[in-house]
């Protein structure tokens, strides 16, 4: 016994020595610390930063901002042993294990952000990382050795839902100490982030997510670094499930050197209080909280494995492509009824009638994406070979098709996720957080469309996209920024370019918001380029393209739609003294869903109660028309 | 040779278990589990007392210093008696506790010793398709849309081929075929990066066309292109410097994994497993355990 207690003391005192040469806080972080082992002389990180060319008109790097590895507890429990270093190899095209099946990416993404629940990181790297404090615990130990479904569901529920939906939440009983959180940030998740940026090719950004979820309602926010200048350890629900807090974490960041932001996700399950009339204390949102909630959150996760919070059929009829993923059963689940209120359209549009109150507007969000990705594997959003991505609850065919997404969504109607994408001049970490601080990004539900949208007062209408390019950022302002007050109708400009693999183009929409008197939200849905010789009706609709899948063989073909489509805009309602917004929705023509991939594959037949096809997309950030000096 | 010695994990497991077994059997004299003295050192107060201060931010008073003091004596009594009385046999966490201990050691110990360059340039040598640099094109390229030419595109592109074939290779071509973001001038990129802008049949294609002539049409996922090879890289084994840090990373994984086996066989030899099937067919040996 004394032999074990000796040999833990050594244990001990090299992890000590082991963490001391790794923790890379803040001051000393502002250089990277240079790879560990490596003899051989190489650039430094800035050095090979320099050294890559930038593009002024721009180029589209598809990222993935929300994914879980064995670092989320959740993750863990559902059999995720995927380590952020292998998530991060995974994003690059490393074949990995999930499942126990092997999977790669195919087609490997610019960039990602891993973002673990921060709230247990510590007591994941007690249960990981052997000789780890804490690690001898006997909770852990039945962790380590969950096997059934039913007992992750009951350790689970023991030890973390029901402490995290209270009013304070606290670490469970086997948490070793801040030490053990702030190993995980620094020697785990900090030190992949690290050892995976490759200038130029794969830029990996720092970050985590905020989990707050009070009462079920669905809070969370993806916190992300623009380098390594960063805190100790991050920020958690159990620091507090206050967003109000959390953005005063933030500016303590700033102060220090760290430029961070946080995005949203899930508004559609957030049972009314991701945009919610009232702050915390009860009190109407005033313009300090509408400045601050805007300075750090000034993206939105658009569309994510458990549903598409742009809209949903229910409550926008009249947009005939608002029945897309829109993930029913979330709204069934712990009560998180659907409303109106929770959808990404009203918020940014609300957005005007506090901007108009306040002064200042809340949800000034530009459009991101995310997977939420709990099988470590960022970007896995090809719908052609989906193996699920929440462990054995959607990991085999079964399940997939029966089964269910724990307290969230029918396995079934849930999807592969979104993927990010950001303009930006070249393809290092300043470049692309920069371009998501800016919001200029654009969302696509999984294909990798290249969307251009520009609006100015002199922009000209061009067949030319290199044209349309150049004038929009010359003359104009790219999605993400913000027009003042004009005495005409602005030209809004778009382009849009297929995937190079992928499926044609049917439209591109620009869909407009605003408030009336009572600053209810009102919209208005524009077709502005499409493929073919369709004409629109006497009611301005246009045609529906007709579709060319093969459900039996689970194939389509681009003998209809367009690779790239080019228009332009100019608002035929404009009103000089009225704020508004735009944003560019692009149409793919239909194609075969995962679900109907997965029986095809495996010879069933197709799934009853969800659609057969999908049309897949991309949404661009809004341009916003302030009507202000 | 001698730094291949002190490169060697099993000498480094070897010497820190000979420490430790000198150091229990000098220091630990007469107090070790099954004697019935029970003694506490000054540094081992001190250590009780700095796990205090870390928890609570402060200094143990007098009084919590006993009552450390108590609690451990009252943990070592115990764990002596449950130990005598064999309650540590057949505990499944304690088993799996003293394994994950021993093989972490192991690991741990041999995390320590850094691959020499050799090794790492014979794995990157046996290895090689894991590191394999794809092939590389640089080219110029001339995009005709269908939208725009339709059934017409075809046509054009044969005419334009001939016209640019008659011009030699300077020709200026920034006004020849549709407007495209797609860059016409590429850099010497991997074929993976050719597919991320062109997408993969596209990528595909060019492998087959020949270098300094105007190839085409060939066909993209936009339309079709007229292409000139400029020049290709084969695909090549990178040297070590190259790939350094991923063979390294491979390398210590393999390693730590190999070795952990070798150590099981090894320790494996000091025994004599006997394995009892129902119908009691133990052929004496080892050929029924598997020790890793």
């Amino acid at each position: 016994m004394k032999v074990n207690r000796t040999i833990g003391l050594i244990l001990a005192a090299v992890f000590l020595a082991g963490l001391a040469i790794l923790s890379c806080t803040r001051p000393a972080a502002k250089q990277e610390p240079a790879a560990p082992l490596s003899a051989a002389p190489h650039q430094s990180v800035e050095e090979q930063e320099a050294a890559i060319p930038e593009s002024p008109l721009k180029d589209a790097y598809f990222g993935d901002t929300h994914v879980h590895t064995s670092y989320s507890l959740d993750a863990y429990i559902g059999g995720a042993r995927l380590t952020p270093d292998e998530a991060y190899q995974f994003a690059q095209g490393k074949e990995v294990v999930v499942n126990g099946l092997k999977h790669s990416i195919g087609r490997p993404l610019d960039w990602a952000a891993v973002s673990d629940h921060a709230e247990f990181i510590g007591e994941m790297y007690s249960t990981q990382v052997a000789g780890a404090p804490g690690g001898d615990n006997p909770m852990l130990e039945e962790l380590r050795h969950l096997k059934t479904a039913d007992e992750q569901r009951a350790w689970f529920g023991k030890y973390v839902v029901k402490n995290m939906r209270g009013e304070n939440p606290s670490h469970p009983p086997f948490y070793a100490g801040p030490g053990t959180t702030k190993s995980a940030w620094q020697a785990v998740a900090l030190a992949a982030v690290r050892d995976n940026y490759h200038p130029g090719k794969f830029t990996t950004l720092a970050g985590f997510e905020w989990s707050a979820a009070q009462n079920e309602g669905n809070m969370h926010r993806n916190v992300i670094f623009r380098d390594l200048t960063v805190p100790d350890m991050p920020f958690s629900a159990l620091d507090s499930p206050n967003e109000e807090k959390l953005w005063a974490w933030m500016a303590e960041q700033e102060k220090m050197g760290s430029r961070l932001l946080a995005i949203p996700h899930n508004s559609n399950g957030s049972k009314g209080l991701m945009f919610a009339p009232l702050d915390k204390a009860g009190r109407p949102l005033s313009a300090e909280y509408a400045r601050l909630r805007s300075h750090y959150e000034r993206l939105i996760e658009m569309m994510q494995i458990k549903g598409n919070s742009e809209v949903h059929r229910k409550f926008w009829p009249a947009d005939e492509f608002a029945d897309f993923e829109n993930g029913d059963s979330v709204g069934t689940f712990s009560g998180r009824t659907f409303k109106k209120e929770n959808f990404v359209r009203w918020a940014v549009t609300k957005g005007l009638a506090y901007e108009a109150k306040l002064g200042e507007n809340p949800y000034r969000l530009g459009f991101i994406g995310g997977t939420d990705n709990h099988n470590g594997l960022p970007g896995d959003v090809a719908e052609n070979d989906y193996i699920g991505s929440h462990g054995p609850a959607d990991g085999t065919l079964k399940e997939r098709r029966e089964g269910e997404i724990d307290g969230w969504i029918k396995a079934k109607e849930s999807n592969p996720g979104s993927l990010a994408g950001v303009w930006a001049t070249r393809n290092t970490r300043a470049a692309i957080w920069d371009a998501l601080a800016a919001r200029e990004t654009f969302v696509t539900s999984g294909p990798r469309i290249k969307p251009r949208f520009f609006g100015g007062a002199t922009l000209g209408a061009t067949q030319d996209p290199v044209e349309l390019v150049k004038q929009g950022y010359a003359r104009g302002v790219s999605m993400g920024g913000t027009l003042k007050a004009l005495e005409r109708a602005p030209t809004f400009t778009v382009h849009a370019q297929k995937d190079p693999d992928g499926a044609n183009l049917d439209r591109i929409q620009i869909i407009k918001g605003w408030v009336n008197a009572k600053g209810e939200p009102q919209e208005r849905i524009f077709d502005v380029a499409w493929s073919g010789n369709r004409k629109p009706n006497a009611k301005g609709k246009l045609p529906a393209l007709g579709h060319t899948v093969d459900l039996k063989k689970g194939t389509y073909a681009n003998t209809i739609g367009a690779p790239e489509l080019i228009g332009s805009f100019t608002d035929p309602s404009f009103d000089p003294k009225q704020p508004a917004l735009y944003y560019v929705r692009v149409i793919e023509i239909p194609t075969p869903r995962w679900t109907t991939y997965d029986a095809v594959r495996n010879n069933l037949p197709r799934l009853k109660g969800v659609p057969a096809t999908v049309q897949e997309r991309a949404w661009t950030s809004p341009i916003w028309y302030t009507a202000t000096k | 040779m001698m730094r291949k010695i002190v490169r060697e994990p099993l000498l480094h497991f070897l010497t820190i278990g000979a420490a430790l077994f000198l150091y229990f059997h000098w220091s630990g004299g007469g107090s070790g589990p099954t004697s019935d003295r029970i003694v506490l050192t000054a540094g081992q107060i001190g250590h009780l007392a700095a796990g205090f201060a870390k928890t609570w931010q402060r200094p143990p008073t007098e009084v919590e210093i006993k009552g450390l003091i108590d609690d451990w004596i009252r943990e070592e009594i115990a764990v002596r008696e449950a130990m005598a009385s064999g309650l540590d046999r057949d505990d499944t966490i304690i088993r799996r506790r003293l394994r994950q201990k021993l093989e972490f050691l192991f690991e741990e110990v041999d995390a320590a010793v850094p691959p020499s360059d050799r090794e790492l340039q014979a794995w990157l040598t046996e290895n090689a398709d894991l590191y394999r640099l794809e092939p590389q094109v640089s080219f110029r390229q001339i995009y005709l849309s269908r939208e725009r030419r339709g059934s017409a595109t075809e046509d054009d592109a044969r005419t334009l081929l001939a016209r640019l074939r008659a011009a030699g290779p300077d020709t200026p071509i920034d006004h020849l075929g549709h407007p495209t973001l797609l860059p016409r001038e590429v850099e010497m990129s991997s074929l993976a990066e050719v597919a991320r802008t062109f997408g993969q049949e596209f990528s595909r294609s060019t492998e087959a066309l020949p270098v300094g002539v105007w190839s085409g049409p060939i066909q993209s996922g936009f339309g079709l292109h007229l292409v000139w090879v400029r020049a290709r890289v084969a695909g090549s084994l990178p040297d070590l410097a190259q790939v350094r840090l991923a063979v390294e990373r491979d390398f210590t994984a393999d390693r730590r994994r190999r070795q952990l086996a070798a150590m099981y066989e090894r320790l494996l030899a000091k025994y004599r497993v006997v394995i009892e099937r129902k119908a009691a067919d133990d052929d004496g040996g080892k050929s029924g355990a598997n020790a890793s």
